[in-house]
């Protein structure tokens, strides 16, 4: 099934990143289950972040998080820090 | 820089996000407020213009006491307008969850700023930042009107009890006088809310511009 117009929330995509970096390997239900979303709304997430390669799934229903899945996550920290980090707000 | 100092940069985001909230608040609370000081002044000089009309000369003979009923329209105005415009500055706004999300550090950060409306955000630090100075202005002129009422009753006191200047350049110079006096006590009074103003002013200014950044920057990440 293509995502071609499945557009991403970046905080949903990361979470379900995190979960697999926390747990390792997971079944699809027990992800759905750590990341607080339903199993429809995990799938299509699921089916994006493989087209990319941030993550493999089996035919028995286990997600692991590739090496690309995890530099992924990592570059949106280095992102926060490097661009939120450096707003200049003034004390109110 | 690490996660806590951006956390912190975040909630110092928030707090501006609230203080524009604030300033819009207080923007939408004025027309209700000249409303109700509006109707309750015209209600009051109605009431002042009928007993005229009924009691002609005998109640003229109480002129006193309606100096006492001016005062306290002015004294309710006043009092009212601060009480309506702090309860409006004190609504927050729909930033009040961020510190619970920035609990999860980076996650948090990022549900942050997928839960942002930014054409909102925007549009609210634009209006606060073109519509503060009226604030300003209504300050300073609600100030300025209570010092004319104080100083000119004063002198009027006294210019009946010792002087009783009536015409002549010396009358133009003391009224020429009163109104330097009330600029001045005004600008004593307001001077530190003044410097403020330009400080916020000049925040929002530069607020605008972060905001338009950070979302410009975060468009290119989501794509």
């Amino acid at each position: 099934m293509s995502t071609g117009s499945f557009k991403p929330n970046l905080y949903v995509l990361a979470r379900i990143i995190k979960t697999l970096m926390d747990n390792g390997v997971m079944r699809r239900t027990n992800l759905a289950q750590a990341s607080g979303l339903s199993y429809d709304k995990l799938q299509r997430y699921l089916n994006w972040m493989s087209e990319r390669g941030l993550i493999t799934m089996d035919g028995d229903g286990y997600v692991r998080l590739t090496e690309e899945g995890a530099k992924a996550y990592d570059e949106l920290v280095q992102w926060i820090i490097r661009y939120v980090g450096s707003l200049r707000l003034s004390r109110y | 820089m690490s996660m806590s100092d951006v956390v912190d940069k975040v909630l110092r985001l928030r707090d501006a996000l609230e203080t524009v909230e604030g300033i819009n608040n207080k923007l939408n609370e004025l027309p209700k407020l000249f409303i109700v000081i509006l109707t309750v002044t015209v209600a009051t000089l109605g009431v002042y213009d009928t007993l005229w009309f009924m009691l002609g000369t005998v109640y003229a003979s109480l002129s006193f006491l309606w100096m006492l009923v001016i005062l306290g329209l002015i004294l309710f105005s006043l009092y009212y307008m601060a009480h309506r415009l702090d309860k409006a500055s004190e609504v927050k706004g729909p930033y009040q969850d961020w510190g619970d999300k920035l609990k999860e550090g980076a996650l948090g950060v990022l549900a942050v700023l997928e839960g942002l409306d930014w054409d909102y955000v925007e549009y609210r630090v634009n209006r606060a930042r073109s519509l503060y100075p009226i604030l300003l202005i209504i300050d300073e002129a609600v100030w300025a009107a209570l010092f004319y009422f104080i100083v000119g009753f004063a002198y009027a006191f006294l210019n009946y009890l010792l002087f009783n200047i009536t015409s002549g350049p010396l009358y133009v110079f003391t009224l020429a006088s009163l109104v330097v006096l009330v600029v001045a006590l005004t600008l004593a009074v307001t001077w530190s809310e003044l410097v403020n103003t330009f400080k916020t002013l000049w925040s929002l200014d530069s607020l605008l511009w972060e905001v338009r950044w950070l979302y410009h920057e975060y468009r290119k990440l989501q794509t």
